[in-house]
């Protein structure tokens, strides 16, 4: 399972998909995380993704990992921009190895 | 006089772009001092305004917040939204950073939907070329239907030619169309259909106000399911408007098609990109990134953050606080003399002259001379967001202001409420969930703002050694804080149940602010302060004054209203240790605003010592608090005996003054002992007022009335702020409420406790 959450500093991913589905903070197997998993107010889930996108963390975009410290928010770098993102959206964004572009998913 | 161009015309630009684009340094570079900010800047959360005249016309910069998009996510997108839909300009300069083409198409291209003419300004166009990014502006004009020139704001180059596109594109002389940007078939298909639909509806007179809207951008709206357009549009049916356009796009795509109107959009401007924006191979790593891999380190982040806090703090003290003894000598000194002098020439009566001297001079004039520290405490907290730090503290933060029941961003509002609460409320706007807006600005009147100062300089200076001094105050801006985050927890558990939002933000590279840019924003900052002093403080001064007179003919402030006021809800205070009607009726006048609690204090103090005095100087607290050199005991006892300086004498004292100023704030700033230089200011030998405290005070019950005056109410323009920001009496009137029990709760603990301790009584 490889999620933009696991990334260590300084790797390089590419974005292979991103949920647009609101999900619990049990969703799936993951254990219930700290303080994150939903996505409240504003526009709900599905404007936070939005955001996220117009942010440019889109699929198929390469991100670098700048800062992940195993606790609070994580910062990537897209396209050249520095984008700070807490942990339960970094969990929901699933991401692949740069090396192929054909690799499968890890997750 | 000057005769008016009758064919001059006003020009309306709206200019918009992503956060940190760099559109308000892009403005002031236009605009210079003629820059007018309508509301509070924080960080960009109202409109601002520039009026320049240009070329025989008068164009009218109106600067919009940071947008990703116009599917607006945050409040202030909305502001943006609204403006340019509800007022459309005549002209939209669109700022993009050069450094960051697509992410910033993705705007162009939603905002081109508006079929407004579009001047795009491709801006830190040298930060591009640093990184050796070369733009093809002739591509993006003609694919986008726009006019392009390369700007950098913080140099100011590209201004002129701007300027000249711009004027051009408003007389028609330049050419300026906005491409029609086609969606896939299908979506154009539905977009058709929908826009049909519409047009239709727009026959009938019940329409809500669908008409404002062009009617195609309406109908993209529609197809999007955009819950903001929809309510503000007045649409009751989407249903009915969208028809079956949608049928077979939500078979295909599932319900929500947002998602495929931004793949569009992105894959658009993702093309556009890669044909017009060419990069060098293998970028290097830049230097942000390495002051990150500090700045954000694990270990190292927090206690740098806290030191830059304890830097800014330190600064502010000592650079601030001998301005502010200069302004002080200035109010008490030449500038008394001066009202008391034009009174005289007018023959004013005896109680005119009192509510000028005592009332207002003594009131706004002790509360505008701490400008100063107002000043650098808001020029550092403005450095401190131009410098991109501010942003790597919310990140920073976010872990501890999660586990407090608070967003990361929440910590951006509460750092500005140091300078002052108000701004804090609207800088709340950058919280995307209601529930984060609602919670931040409950708790940040508990963040000590620079109005309750002039209250803790006082009592520190009366009350404790010059040594411990520092630390009182310090204790308290601690417990505003410990008091902010302990409530945030407590109003989430109950209040505002469930989790906090996820943390998004982008965190712009850092930069040294210009000088002028710094000065620009932090003099909109302190505006307010001043606007304050000479609007809401003025107003509350003259009504204290005559209630501190009323009924008419009263002889001691005791029998007055205020005095019967106070009395009344004396009892409520003893068990704090101050429940004098003295001490209540200042509580009661601070609710106007906190600075009142001194002023009204030394008043009432004063008049009981001098048995009525009319002097002036006599409602100047912060003479008594912080210069050792004070003459607060001066014109009491030598008015008439030592010969008034001349005019000539004051100018010349104020500019020696201003002199004196310069050298102890160059000297403080050598020093390495923060808040203690305060602390050693305050070796004052004992003066009435200080006497007279004593008698009504310990060093305990002293405390304990700060931590009361810290604690209890908001002033009253925060209130109105609050309402005007979160739309309901509701959230305001629990603010009051429960800061009235935490303050009478702590101070009850910090008294009785102290007791129990044998701390005194």
């Amino acid at each position: 399972m490889s999620d933009l959450e696991s990334v260590k500093n300084g790797e390089k991913v590419i974005i292979s998909s991103i949920d647009h589905k609101h999900h619990s903070s049990l969703h799936n197997n993951d254990t219930p995380h700290e303080g994150h998993g939903h996505w409240h107010g504003g526009l709900g889930w599905e404007g936070g993704v939005h955001r996220l996108e117009t942010m440019g963390l889109r699929i198929g975009k390469e991100v670098e990992m700048l800062s992940n410290q195993g606790f609070g928010p994580i910062l990537v770098m897209v396209d050249g921009s520095r984008l700070a993102i807490g942990r339960g959206i970094a969990r929901k964004i699933l991401v692949r190895d740069t090396g192929d572009g054909n690799e499968e998913t890890k997750s | 006089m000057k005769k008016q161009n009758p064919d001059r015309k006003t020009v309306t630009i709206a200019v918009a772009g992503n956060p940190n684009c760099g559109k308000s340094t892009l403005i002031n570079a236009i605009a210079g001092s003629k820059l007018y900010v309508g509301n509070w800047p924080g960080v960009t959360v109202e409109k601002k305004e520039a009026r320049i005249d240009y070329m025989g016309n008068e164009l009218v910069f109106i600067d919009l917040p940071g947008s990703y998009s116009l599917h607006p996510y945050a409040d202030d997108e909305k502001v943006a939204v609204d403006f340019l839909t509800e007022s459309p300009p005549d002209i939209i300069l669109n700022v993009v950073d050069s450094t960051n083409l697509e992410r910033n198409l993705i705007l162009t291209l939603h905002l081109l939907e508006l079929g407004i003419p579009t001047v795009i300004a491709l801006n830190m166009s040298d930060e591009a070329d640093q990184k050796g990014y070369s733009i093809d502006t002739g591509l993006i004009e003609t694919n986008l239907g726009v006019k392009v020139v390369r700007t950098s704001a913080v140099r100011k180059s590209g201004i002129d030619t701007l300027l000249k596109t711009i004027a051009g594109a408003a007389d028609k002389t330049i050419p300026v169309n906005p491409a029609l940007f086609t969606y896939n078939v299908e979506i154009e298909n539905a977009i058709r259909e929908i826009q049909c639909n519409i047009e239709n509806a727009l026959k009938s007179p019940d329409n809500g106000t669908l008409s404002k809207y062009p009617a195609r951008w309406s109908a993209v709206r529609l197809l999007e399911n955009d819950g903001y357009f929809i309510e503000k549009s007045g649409v009751t049916s989407r249903e009915t408007l969208t028809g079956g356009s949608l049928g077979h796009l939500q078979t295909a795509h599932g319900g929500d098609l947002t998602a495929l109107m931004d793949d569009e959009r992105f894959a658009q401007a993702n093309g556009l990109t890669h044909l017009a924006l060419k990069r060098p191979s293998g970028e290097r790593a830049e230097l942000t990134d390495r002051i990150d891999r500090v700045a954000l380190n694990r270990f190292a982040g927090i206690p740098i953050f806290l030191f830059s806090m304890w830097v800014m703090f330190k600064l502010t003290f000592d650079i601030g606080n001998p301005f502010v003894e200069w302004f002080e000598s200035i109010v008490s000194g030449p500038f008394t003399r001066w009202m008391g002098a034009i009174l005289n020439l007018f023959a004013a009566p005896d109680w005119f002259r009192s509510l000028v001297l005592d009332g207002i001079i003594a009131g706004v004039g002790g509360i505008l001379v701490f400008v100063p520290l107002i000043f650098f405490m808001m020029f550092f907290i403005t450095f401190l967001e131009g410098s991109g730090y501010m942003a790597r503290a919310a990140f920073l933060m976010d872990g501890i202001m999660h586990k407090m029941g608070l967003h990361g961003k929440s910590f951006i509002p509460l750092v500005l409420g140091f300078g002052c609460n108000v701004p804090s409320v609207y800088a709340t706007r950058i919280l995307e969930d209601p529930k984060d807006k609602i919670l931040t600005a409950m708790i940040s009147p508990l963040i000590s703002c620079s109005a309750r100062l002039p209250v803790y300089i006082l009592f520190a200076a009366v009350f404790f050694p010059a040594a411990m001094s520092g630390t009182v105050i310090w204790s308290l801006y601690l417990l505003g804080i410990l008091a902010a985050f302990g409530m945030g927890w407590l109003l989430r558990k109950i209040l505002f149940k469930g989790e906090t939002q996820e943390f998004i933000m982008e965190l712009p590279p850092y930069r040294m602010p210009s000088i002028s840019n710094l000065l620009v924003h932090t003099w909109d900052k302190v505006k307010h302060f001043v606007t304050k002093a000479g609007t809401v403080i003025l107003a509350l001064t003259v009504i204290i004054w005559f209630l501190t007179r009323l009924p008419w003919g009263v002889t001691s402030t005791k029998d007055s209203f205020l005095g019967k006021a106070g009395a009344f809800i004396a009892p409520v205070f003893e068990p704090l240790g101050f429940g004098t009607w003295q001490a209540s009726a200042s509580l009661l006048a601070g609710i106007g605003a906190k600075e009142i609690v001194v002023s009204s204090m030394t008043a009432i103090y004063m008049e009981q010592i001098s048995d009525g005095s009319n002097s002036a100087i006599s409602g100047l607290p912060i003479v008594t608090g912080i210069t050792p050199s004070s003459n607060l005991t001066a014109p009491l006892t030598n008015t008439n005996t030592a010969p008034s300086p001349t005019f000539v004498q004051d100018l010349g004292e104020i500019g020696l003054g201003f002199l004196t100023a310069l050298r102890d704030a160059g000297a403080n700033l050598l020093s390495i002992f923060g808040i203690v230089t305060v602390s050693a200011a305050q070796d004052t030998p004992p003066t009435e007022l200080s006497t007279a405290l004593h008698h009504a005070f310990t060093p305990l019950s002293a405390y304990a009335f700060l931590v009361f005056v810290l604690l209890y109410v908001p002033c009253i323009t925060f209130i109105a702020s609050m309402v005007h920001e979160l739309g309901k009496w509701k959230w305001a009137g629990i603010t009051i409420l429960y800061q009235i029990l935490l303050a009478w709760l702590t101070s009850f603990i910090v008294y009785q406790g102290g007791r129990i301790l044998g701390l005194g009584g």
